[in-house]
């Protein structure tokens, strides 16, 4: 039972590191740092409230319904509207794909100076076996476990001697100073959706049925959900305020992901620069799984064919080709030889523009009696999930032309 | 009993409690003046493209005959072989013996049983 437990909470961990730091939400972290300093540490508290309130509903729809919360999703929406979050999730997905297999590659460039772009085959090689050959408990456990790596952040922040106060009053009243506010809102934009990804909460629901969990494991859930994006959230804090403390003072706007480990060596040396590697990797590799199962989990779903880990692959055909196929297309986008950094912050943006589709839907299933029994949203759960639908919402409408005027200023 | 919210869209499991497919669409037979009733379920092979029609449909029979089925047509399941409904409909033989399997079975054989470890 007990082993249970601390597997459950494994998989609230790693859907925190796919959603608040994986690749992405360690690159729009630290842009964010180096940009605005703690003018942005705002964000991660709507992130982590909204990653807590509806990992835990995704996860309840599992529970209570006895299915994945997509596959609820398709049934309750019917085919033609459940394709829209359908496509957006697969876009978002295979774009967070290209950004995760990016920061796999480019812990190895930083190793051994070869470019990341030849290494990225070869990571996509690694992480499609794993996905072919490996449990989900392995996957999930392993990687959350490695994950651990990125508290160096927090403990580097900490070396830092970040002036509380300040952090406080940034927390309350942001400064922008004279940077711009286009480029500011684009950022929260781009966090909202780094710390949000739609990925993360179709496949906890997914990974909850993936390891069998039962109808008495509702507070196994909350505290899976709430201990799991704490966690995620206190790292993303610990990545931006390390930014600001010691790449903002050098007037790195537009850092590479180098100087972030450089800043976290600088307190702890060697161990922290081996920890910094290992972490980034780890959590790359993590949201590189998810977003490939969730994208499986997803389709196979919609079409009501056999899905999971726990069939060998020519039994669950549909959902293997689906992860399958993703690898070989991620490959292709990165070889067109797009910019990491900036492709990471355009699939950020585009997976918060993706939301509300993912998002609103979830918010219908749990509040629908006919799957959810006595386990319906409860009014205080409905009050902060819809705020945070219509914030997402209005973050959506202005996705689109902070997009272009972003990729318009370059 | 409301077919659209209990029936339509409902995920479909076999004699073996395996998946095979969605409720795509209910055939509805009706003689003389009376009321209309169920004669049968449709799922699979390209019953939702027929739907929405145009291009997707033209896609979906595309990929079908990519995999080897040459002539994709709804598969048709007759009322009586539905054995209960809850929150899935539950079929009382197995998805080979009602050749709802065609699509799997073909993906499995030709594409990801040839990847070692499949």
């Amino acid at each position: 039972m007990q082993w249970h437990k601390i597997a459950g909470l494994a998989l609230g961990m790693l859907t925190a590191v796919g959603g608040f730091v994986d690749i992405g939400g360690i690159i729009t972290s630290m842009q964010a740092g180096a940009q605005f300093r703690f003018a942005l540490l705002w964000t991660l508290v709507p992130g982590i409230v909204g990653a807590i309130v509806y990992t835990e509903m995704s996860g309840r729809i599992a529970l209570a319904s006895g299915r994945a919360a997509f596959d609820v999703i398709r049934e309750r929406l019917g085919y033609k509207l459940a394709l829209i979050p359908l496509v957006a999730a697969v876009i978002a997905n295979l774009l967070t794909l290209v950004a995760e297999l990016a920061g796999m590659a480019l812990v190895f460039e930083f190793a051994s100076r070869v470019s990341y772009l030849l290494w990225f085959p070869i990571v996509a090689l690694f992480l499609w076996i794993v996905l072919w050959k490996a449990s989900f408990d392995l996957m999930d456990q392993g990687t959350a476990l490695l994950g651990l790596a990125t508290f160096v952040f927090v403990a580097a922040m900490v070396a830092l001697h970040p002036p509380v106060g300040e952090i406080g009053k940034e927390l309350i009243l942001p400064q922008i100073g004279g940077s711009s506010v286009a480029a500011y809102l684009f950022m929260i934009v781009s966090l909202l959706g780094a710390n949000m990804t739609p990925y993360q909460f179709y496949f906890y629901s997914s990974g909850v049925i993936e390891e069998r969990w039962g109808g008495e494991d509702f507070t196994l859930n909350r505290a899976s959900s709430i201990i799991g994006t704490a966690f995620g959230g206190i790292v993303a804090f610990g990545i931006m305020v390390v930014a600001a403390m010691a790449l903002y003072p050098q007037g790195m706007r537009n850092p590479d992901l180098r100087s972030l480990g450089e800043a976290v060596s600088g307190p702890f040396g060697v161990v922290g620069w081996v920890l910094f590697l290992v972490g980034t990797f780890a959590v790359s590799m993590g949201a590189g799984l998810e977003s490939a199962l969730s994208t499986a989990y997803s389709v196979a779903q919609y079409f009501g064919f056999d899905w999971g880990k726990r069939f060998r692959p020519k039994a669950a055909p549909v959902f293997s080709l689906v992860y399958t196929a993703m690898i070989p297309l991620a490959v292709l986008i990165a070889l067109t030889g797009v910019d990491p950094i900036q492709l990471t912050l355009w699939a950020m943006a585009i997976a918060a523009f993706s939301l509300p589709f993912s998002f609103g839907p979830l918010l219908i299933v749990a509040n629908d009696q006919e799957y959810m029994g006595e386990q319906q949203n409860s009014r205080a759960i409905n009050a902060v999930a819809i705020f945070l639908l219509l914030l997402l919402s209005i973050i959506t409408v202005v996705t689109i032309p902070l997009l272009i005027i972003n990729i318009g200023g370059g | 009993m409301d077919l659209g919210r209990f029936v339509l869209d409902k995920q479909l499991l076999d004699s073996d409690k395996r998946r095979c497919g969605k409720v795509d669409d209910l055939a509805l037979v009706a003689e003389n003046d009376e009321l209309p009733v169920v004669a049968g379920i449709l799922a699979q092979q390209g019953t939702l493209a027929r739907d929405m029609g145009g291009f997707i449909f033209r896609l979906v029979r595309w990929l079908y005959r990519l995999v080897g089925i040459r002539h994709p047509e709804p598969v048709f399941i007759a009322w009586d072989l539905v054995d209960k409904i809850d929150v899935v409909v539950h079929l009382c033989k197995t998805r080979h013996a009602l050749g709802l399997d065609r699509l799997q079975s073909a993906l499995g054989e030709r594409i990801i049983g040839k990847i070692p470890g499949a």
